[in-house]
């Protein structure tokens, strides 16, 4: 049940609608700035690869063109037929040699190589250049550009770098029906090379495709696969350019960053509903607590004490409540002891009218008859009903008095008399009870009460104390002393103590734990003492039994003025 | 200091008279060092004076100087006149200029040469014209074996001499690393003859040496390429346990300068077993050389601790201001070469009796150590030294050098070739 109604709760509700507030425009967002960012990457990128593909392209075109350009130079200067001969180095003159040696000075060239009409190979300079064998391997690899042949490059081997060759017919040579052939070897990773800038933005890695479907890199060296290419560009036949997308960086660093801000956003909401749940559940700890206090209170126990919830969010309300409790149960307490000391009231002028009247009459006619009487066994028993008739008398006057206490009539009461008048008055019980009783008062403290209540309290009090030693002896104390706000007035005794359980219910009338006791005593007290604007209050524990009489100092000049 | 003693007189009394630099006698030269004499022995100097490999153009000069210091010092040695011209690296140039030596300054010995390619082509010409060709820069084994060229002597090592070292080398304290598989070898060079011909020594001497090794790539940059980057990546993107590199000068500059932001020296190990150590590169690149790769060179300036290589080095400084790259001693070398045959077979003796000197040569040079001089080969004119490789590491002795190479591993010529030393 609680989880079904969880959901319902307002701060649910409220978690619930600011995740939804604050979460789905960011995913629309993202969504959408996704979109926005993949269109704009891709716009950009294959713009700009296209640019700089052609601009490639171009550079490749330029390259061979300079070298077929290089071979004209040559082929104007390389005129004679002797030359294009297998000992065609020894006919070669000096100045042409040293033309030679010009021309392979560049980087990109490593020599020259001399075929006949039949394209066959005949030298190459420098010598170790280039060699039959050589030419020989790269025929299947033959393909054309503009007005030459184009041969290679040769496979790859570890030993050295791969040529190509770039060859193209002399035209118009003296004395010669069919053109001999002169080609230029070229370094192949220059051509390797030209596609590099494509790369340097690291979006792409360029290769060269070549025929014989090889593919290099742009260090010379052969590509692993040739299916992983996304853009393939043409040189010219069988020569093309080719770009893999790099996995790592087609995804922008954007990217990522909004992916790990979506992740932050997550956690975030994740958290929020954590510490929701931890909040949620405490409170409804307290609450519950607060509840279970309310509804003992609702079921009639206005004894039990609202627990306090110290530092907690309802320790206000709980505070409150158990103030609401505390003063609660005292309004019922007075209207239930008000409502009794009525009944006992009605009660005791029923009693005091129905009973007292009769036993009156049957109490004169003892006396009568008790004159009258000689034998001393009667008189012994009329004796005895006159005995009993008067306790049965003073059982109801005990009973008047509680019900209708007589009005105090207060005077300023000097209290060491009155406490050694009561001493006087019990010193015969005491000696018989073996017991002590000690008076600790200042001669100069005054008392404004009634004398005869306080005797009777006092009496009652000490009465109570000796009977509580059963007649072990014992020390009854009592004590005097004015506090700045009342004067305390306390009947201390070493007795055994009263148990909690009746400690509770000592106030309440005809309660008793006494087989002879008619249960008024302490109830006649407060009710008196109460008559006298104080209070009573007895502690009681296995040590002994205290019992104090505080009379507010303040309410005596209050009742002076009234 | 016996020595030292003797060589300060000398060049008091001697070679003061001598010794004249930077004479405009000829249009061609641009710089003649040496004898005035006309009937001094003329020599023909070819080094890159511009550009990437200007810098060696100008410690041969240098080396040429104290060659010829300590030639006036001694008697016994003849008069040589050394003519200098920049071959600015191109064989068309190099050749001519070459010719031009032979034919209009009679000149009777040709030497230096950087680039390989060049070298191949110069000593053709050398051998039209009849001139000894004493290389001392270049290093392709392809001039010397097998030798086809009777006028070309070489006075530095070849790729194959200093690759069986490499090879050894990778043997000895790479190998033991792989737990028993064959070490993974990326190899990149300058796309030029001596690139191929250090990989194809280096493959052949594992071979020969029954090094287990498996071939990863091989990478082609041009000579004096600018981005080293995309064979960079190439070289980061399979797993390798040894990368070498045989560039050299301001290319290994460069690349170890693009390389060393990269995690490359990280991806594996790093060697360049022929010139890497060279002090030119050492002092160029200063707090950006990487501890721990492992490099040698033709000569270094901190090995061996001999009295003659310390007087080099710091003869070297006191004129130059600054240490030396191998291209000076390479160049002392060869010139203390001309001179030892010439005082032996005589100024006025025929090609066929210098050759023969040239043959049975042995000399005492500031790349020996104790106890050991370097000799020709009769078979192959490839002079026989020991190679020493070491680790680089940090060492501020030779400013403006921060590191310098330690740790050797040396490696004489009997050790790995069926040729022994000739007493």
């Amino acid at each position: 049940m609680p989880s079904k109604t969880q959901h319902k709760r307002l701060s649910s509700r409220y978690l619930l609608l600011s995740l939804a507030v604050a979460l789905v425009p960011l995913f629309i967002f993202a969504g959408l700035y996704d979109r926005y960012f993949d269109q704009l990457v891709s716009k950009i990128t294959d713009g700009r690869i296209n640019t700089q593909v052609a601009a490639v392209q171009n550079e490749f075109r330029v390259h061979l063109r300079e070298r077929l350009y290089q071979l004209d130079v040559l082929a104007d200067e390389l005129d004679s037929p002797e030359i294009f001969q297998k000992d065609g180095k020894q006919n070669l003159p000096e100045e042409l040699e040293a033309l030679l040696r010009l021309q392979t000075d560049l980087n990109n060239v490593y020599g020259i190589a001399f075929f006949d009409a039949e394209k066959q190979f005949l030298w190459s300079f420098p010598e170790y250049a280039y060699s039959s064998a050589r030419y020989h391997a790269v025929q299947p690899y033959k393909t054309q550009f503009e007005q030459a042949d184009i041969f290679g490059p040769e496979e790859f081997t570890f030993d050295r770098p791969s040529s190509v060759l770039l060859v193209k017919p002399i035209i118009g040579l003296s004395g010669n029906h069919k053109a001999p052939y002169l080609g230029l070897i070229l370094r192949f990773n220059s051509l390797a090379a030209i596609p590099k800038s494509l790369g340097t933005d690291g979006i792409f890695t360029p290769y060269l495709g070549v025929p014989g479907d090889r593919i290099f890199d742009i260090v010379g060296q052969p590509a692993q696969s040739i299916d992983q290419y996304d853009q393939t560009f043409d040189l010219f036949p069988g020569w093309s350019i080719k770009l893999r997308q790099n996995e790592v960086l087609a995804a922008p660093p954007s990217a990522t960053l909004r992916y790990w801000l979506i992740g932050l956003v997550m956690l975030t909401a994740a958290c929020l509903l954590v510490v929701h749940w931890f909040i949620s559940k405490r409170l409804n700890r307290q609450v519950d607590t607060l509840i279970a206090g309310i509804e003992r209170v609702a079921s009639g126990d206005l004894k039990s004490p609202v627990p306090p919830q110290p530092g907690t969010e309802v320790e206000r309300l709980t505070i409150a409540i158990e103030k609401m409790r505390s003063q609660l149960n005292q309004v019922i307490q007075t209207n239930v002891e008000m409502e009794r000391r009525a009944s006992l009231g009605n009660l005791a002028a029923g009693l005091a009218h129905d009973i007292r009247n009769p036993l009156n009459i049957v109490g004169i006619t003892t006396k009568a008859l008790l004159k009258r009487e000689f034998s001393d066994e009667k008189k012994e028993m009329l004796s005895m009903v006159t005995d009993e008739l008067g306790r049965v008398n003073r059982v109801i006057d005990n009973l008047l008095n509680f019900a209708r206490p007589a009005p105090p009539k207060q005077e300023n009461v000097v209290l060491i008399k009155e406490l050694n008048l009561v001493a006087n008055l019990l010193n015969a019980t005491l000696h018989k009870h073996k017991v002590s009783l000690h008076i600790e008062c200042e001669e100069t403290l005054e008392l404004f009460a009634d004398p005869t209540h306080l005797h009777q309290v006092l009496i009652n009090l000490v009465l109570n104390a000796i009977q509580s030693f059963n007649g072990q002896g014992g020390d009854v104390t009592i004590n005097v002393k004015r506090e700045p706000e009342e004067l305390i007035i306390t009947v201390i005794d070493n007795g055994p103590g009263i148990d909690s359980t009746h400690l509770e219910r000592i106030f309440e009338p005809f309660y008793t734990t006494k087989s002879t006791g008619t249960g008024l005593g302490l109830a006649i007290c407060q009710a008196l003492i109460q008559a006298n604007h104080g209070r009573i209050e007895i502690h009681s524990d296995s040590e002994g039994t205290t019992v104090f009489l505080k009379f507010p100092i303040q309410a005596k000049l209050d009742d002076t003025y009234e | 200091m016996q020595n030292k003693n003797k060589f300060k007189l000398r060049i008091n009394n001697k070679f003061c008279l001598l010794m004249t630099c930077l004479l405009s006698l000829s249009a061609l030269a641009e710089t003649r060092l040496g004898s005035v004499n006309e009937h001094a022995t003329k020599v023909g100097c070819l080094f890159p004076m511009t550009g990437r490999g200007g810098l060696y153009g100008h410690d041969s000069l240098i080396g040429i100087q104290i060659a010829l210091e300590k030639i006036a010092s001694s008697p016994r040695y003849p008069e040589l006149q050394v003519l200098i011209e920049d071959s600015r690296s191109k064989a068309s140039r190099a050749t001519r200029i070459a010719r031009t030596f032979a034919q209009e300054e009679g000149a009777r010995f040709l030497c230096g040469v950087v680039n390989s390619s060049v070298a191949i082509q110069v000593a053709q010409v050398a051998s039209q014209e009849e001139v000894f060709f004493i290389g001392t820069d270049h290093a392709s084994s392809r001039l010397t074996e097998p030798l086809t060229n009777p006028y070309y002597f070489r006075l530095s090592n070849n790729t194959k001499q200093s690759m069986l070292a490499g090879a050894k080398y990778i043997k000895e304290h790479l190998l033991p690393k792989t737990n028993n598989r064959p070490i993974r070898i990326s190899y990149i060079a300058p796309d030029y003859e001596y690139g191929y011909s250090v990989w194809q020594d280096l493959t052949r001497a594992l071979n020969e040496l029954n090094v287990p090794y498996q071939i990863v790539t091989t990478l082609w940059p041009r000579l004096y390429e600018a981005n080293y980057s995309p064979f960079i990546r190439a070289l980061m993107e399979q797993p390798t346990d040894l990368i070498v590199n045989s560039m050299w000068g301001g290319d290994l500059v460069a690349f170890i300068q693009q390389a060393k932001s990269t995690p490359l020296f990280d991806h594996s190990a790093f060697a360049n077993f022929d010139t890497g150590g060279n002090y030119e590169v050492l002092a160029a690149l200063g707090d950006d050389m990487p501890n721990g790769l492992i490099m040698s060179s033709r000569h270094h300036t901190n090995w061996p601790r001999t009295e003659l290589n310390h007087w080099f080095v710091e003869r070297f400084k006191a004129i130059s201001g600054r240490y030396p790259s191998y291209a000076a001693e390479g160049a002392y070398s060869g010139l203390m070469a001309i001179a030892e045959s010439l005082a032996i077979a005589g100024t006025t003796a025929s090609n066929d009796t210098i050759r023969q000197t040239l043959e049975q040569l042995v000399l005492h040079l500031p790349e020996d150590p104790i106890g050991y001089s370097s000799y020709m080969d009769e078979r192959t004119h490839q002079i026989q030294q020991v190679i020493a490789i070491g680790t680089t590491q940090a060492n501020s002795s030779q400013l403006p050098a921060k590191k310098l190479l330690g740790n050797w591993a040396v490696y004489y010529p009997s050790r790995f070739s069926s040729f022994k030393n000739k007493q």
